[in-house]
């Protein structure tokens, strides 16, 4: 009875979720699975809301938002009830946040579903979010701080025959703010378990998995001759041991003249190779990719983060600390080679360099380069698979030593050396900064006072210089420095105190401390935090995804729960 | 049986997503779209949101040129410079942004959702105003056949005495129309040397001497215009308005400007149903 209650009551703002049950019990009113459905059902969801006041501030050209305050709210409503679920999302954005495409302005239900998931059969009707092996020829999913959403609105149908075999076969069209993209999207994807499928005995597993995808849009350009169909295909194997792990993947797609690559009638290619070795206290990591016009969209005109099929993960180290992320590399879907090597070492405890209670080293390196292409025409070029280019589009180098040095006190030292093409990545690879390198040093202590009372600090450091040919200075500009106290009161009070300093600022009057103050208050399944300061303008990335971030100063709140 | 006819299915689901059409050589369009000129046909007013200090906005000015060389007699460009991009600077303190200019992107929201981008007659595409300039031209081609509900003639005159500018304005609809039709007229330049950002040029993207094309000057009638009828139109129904404007003391060339007309409907979302542009001299 309790939900139906409930149902009743988001009915008024969750017309289509409603209609959609409705429908479902007059044409099934006698099915015992309605009835049992109802009985047995249950009722998840979330909430999200983040909302921020914007003061003008000249000296770090925030500017003032003319409505004070901006919003982003989500509003996740499940229903399960067995093999059953059904669910939608209402968004507002009331207006949207500065950095986030205006064209969210608005509110309404952005993502609803009905889905039926039986041993064999898994169908699914309405929106849903999807990926392909790494996403390379397709992946379908949500980023709310980056304000990507591609989610796919259509049908799909997931087989199982056996425990070792999946089957999946979608068609839809992309989301594009409130509306759908032009893209009519219809593809496949099959995953196998060798090693149950065909009753193997081996000491290790092997996964294989192919997928196919065909985007059709209507050729209405008046200038050229464009593909209504373009096809995409990509073809997988992982191998797995008890100490081990090897992925490779590889994908292509035909001709695909769009925006993003000028037009370019060029096939596409991508390859990808991980391995990894882990034992106890050690494990080293390396991986490869190539990329040759691989910026496949649903629709071919689409710029920015819309209506993307194609996703690949970045290669280079994810920070989580502040500084280095002030030079983060997005990922160059029509053209890179790169590199990674990840190390992570333990000396245990009571070994020369463990001490008492051990020390963790990681080391990380990322290299990445442009491919090597050569014009034929306008619409062709030329580029060996195995060839790399000669620009040095990013490059970092870390080393971290981490290590507990009294019962309640551990700490944690980094080092960072970063290259950026700060032209290619900041400025549409014209001719402007020139390469910025930088180094950083960050450390990082906590201290526990009780099992309830915790204090952690942060030191960051960052000198960037850029080369000295060029004489305007990146947006970013110079030395930086940072300094963070978080004292936690468990497990519900969180107060962190922060301030980014840009000393090295060519400019005197730029020379500014970007502080911040916030409070955070989780309980059980709810958190509000509430910040007040200011913001830098610059990169925001998740992924190899990125989106630019405007100065801002102001209140930020921020309000989330899930039931 | 059942479960190997699903998997068989699936499979097949799968298989005619491998359509693909390749194209090989022959890549420019030579089938060109005839239109009947003789007609009052229906035009477009492609509005490109830029700015001086955009660096990706000479790539939209040049897809909005190719675009008015192939429908020369349906494409209007106006150059609406506004937001961030346009503010004007220390070593570039041409000011090339007008109040009018300024009311329509924030009200449409062009500048904040990342120069350039445009409108086509003010029309939603994927419920969204805003289009990017590597659709233009497929979107406009797809509407170009369109019967318009109205036609509209320009006759301006210009008063080097007094610098007035007089406009005729004949409105003659084709189709039955509303009350919440309403005329806009305004001013563009052309030929406008100033600085200009351009990141096509790689190794220098400072352009100093950038020729500015179809500028959007400022208005003869207010932002949101003048009302056509304050009653229901009819088919064959013709009005005429009859507008004038001093040119304030400023640098506009008088040989480079040209009238913009263009009647839209606030019913439909303030989409234009008609435009019109014609040299002022």
């Amino acid at each position: 009875m309790n939900i139906l209650k409930i149902n009743i009551t988001v009915m008024k703002k969750t017309h289509y979720f409603v209609l959609f049950l409705l429908a479902l019990s007059c044409q099934n009113l006698h099915s015992q699975g309605l009835e049992s459905a109802l009985t047995q059902g249950r009722i998840s969801g979330n909430f999200q809301l983040e909302a921020q006041t914007y003061t003008q501030d000249s000296l770090i050209n925030a500017p003032e938002a003319k409505e004070r305050v901006l919003s982003n709210g989500f509003f996740n409503l499940n229903y399960n009830a067995g093999t059953f679920s059904a669910g939608l999302r209402y968004e507002a954005y009331q207006n949207p946040i500065l950095g986030l495409d205006p064209q969210y302005k608005g509110s309404g239900i952005a993502y609803r579903f009905a889905d039926y998931n039986g041993e064999f059969i898994q169908v699914t009707a309405g929106d849903f979010y999807e990926q392909f092996g790494s996403g390379m020829i397709f992946r379908a999913y949500e980023e709310r701080a980056l304000g990507l959403d591609n989610a796919m609105d259509g049908f799909r149908i997931k087989l199982r025959p056996t425990n070792s075999i999946e089957l999946t076969a979608l068609i839809g069209k992309q989301r594009f703010f409130w509306g759908k993209g032009d893209g009519l999207v219809r593809g496949g994807d099959m995953n196998i378990e060798l090693n149950q499928a065909l009753s193997l005995e081996l000491p290790f597993n092997i996964k294989i998995g192919g997928s196919v995808i065909s985007k059709y849009q209507y050729d209405s350009d008046p200038f050229l001759r464009l593909p209504q169909n373009v096809f995409a295909y990509s073809t997988r194997a992982s191998l797995s041991g008890t100490s081990f792990l090897f992925d490779v993947e590889y994908g292509q797609k035909y001709n695909d003249p769009n925006a993003s690559n000028l037009n370019s009638y060029n096939k596409g290619y991508g390859l990808m190779l991980s391995g990894s070795y882990f034992e106890r206290g050690f494990s080293v990591a390396v991986a490869a990719h190539k990329l040759d016009n691989m910026d496949f969209r649903s629709d071919r005109t689409a710029t920015g983060n819309n209506l993307m099929l194609s996703y690949i993960p970045p290669i280079n180290k994810q920070n989580t600390y502040k500084l280095p992320n002030i030079y983060p590399y997005s990922t160059k879907l029509n053209g890179e080679v790169g590199l990674q090597t990840d190390v992570n070492y333990v000396f245990q405890p009571k070994s020369l360099f463990g001490g008492k209670y051990g020390t963790s080293l990681n080391f990380n390196y990322s290299r990445i380069h442009s491919i090597d292409t050569l014009h034929l025409n306008e619409y062709k070029y030329k580029s060996d698979f195995l060839s790399v280019g000669d620009r040095l589009y990013y490059e970092d180098l870390s080393l971290s030593v981490s290590k507990k040095l009294h019962s309640n006190f551990k700490g944690a030292l980094t080092f960072m050396h970063i290259t950026y093409d700060t032209d290619i990545l900041d400025n549409e690879g014209a001719a402007k900064f020139g390469n910025t390198n930088g180094n950083i040093i960050i450390l990082e202590g906590t201290y526990k006072f009780n099992a309830k009372n915790a204090l952690r600090m942060e030191l960051q450091n960052l000198w960037a210089k850029q080369d000295s040919s060029y004489f305007i200075k990146d947006k970013q500009n110079g030395d930086w420095a940072l300094a963070l106290l978080e004292y936690s009161y468990s497990p519900h009070w969180f107060v962190t105190i922060s301030d980014d300093y840009n000393y090295g600022n060519e400019f005197e009057a730029k020379r500014l401390h970007y502080y911040n103050l916030s409070l955070t208050y989780i309980e059980s399944a709810s958190r509000i935090q509430l910040s007040w300061g200011r913001q830098k303008q610059g990169v925001i990335c998740v992924g190899g995804v990125c989106r630019q971030v405007p100065a801002s100063n102001g209140l930020y709140l921020s309000v989330s729960t899930s039931f | 049986m059942k479960k190997y006819m699903m998997i068989i299915a699936t499979i097949a689901l799968a298989l005619l997503s491998m359509s693909c059409d390749e194209i090989n050589g022959n890549y420019v369009e030579n089938s060109p779209i005839t239109v009947d000129t003789s007609k009052v046909v229906q035009k477009f007013l492609l509005e490109d949101y830029t700015g001086y200090q955009c660096g990706n906005c000479p790539k939209a000015h040049e897809e909005a040129h190719k675009i008015l060389e192939l429908y020369p007699h349906q494409v209007i460009v106006l150059g609406v410079h506004a937001g961030s991009f346009a503010e004007p600077y220390a070593a570039h303190p041409y000011d090339f942004r007008t109040p009018i200019g300024t009311i329509y992107d924030e009200f449409f929201g062009n500048s904040e959702a990342g120069n350039p981008n445009g409108m086509i007659n003010r029309m939603k595409f994927n419920d969204s105003y805003i289009v990017r300039h590597t659709k233009w031209a497929s979107a406009i081609t797809e509407m170009i056949n369109d019967e318009p509900t109205l036609g509209i003639k320009l006759e301006p005159s210009y008063s080097d005495i007094d610098r007035k500018i007089t406009v005729k304005v004949d409105m003659n609809y084709l189709k039955n129309s509303t009350q919440s039709d309403y005329l806009c007229v305004l001013i563009s330049e052309n030929n406008i040397i100033q600085y200009q950002k351009d990141y096509s040029n790689k190794e220098n993207p400072d352009s100093l001497h950038y020729n500015h094309e179809h500028v959007l000057r400022g208005g003869i009638t207010s932002a949101w215009g003048e009302q056509v009828s304050a009653a229901p139109i009819s088919a064959n129904q013709k009005f005429t308005k009859t507008l004038t404007f001093t040119i304030p003391n400023n640098d506009w060339k008088i040989e480079d400007l040209n009238i913009v007309a263009y009647v839209y409907s606030k019913e439909k979302s303030y989409q234009i149903l008609q435009a019109e542009s014609k040299k002022l001299k």
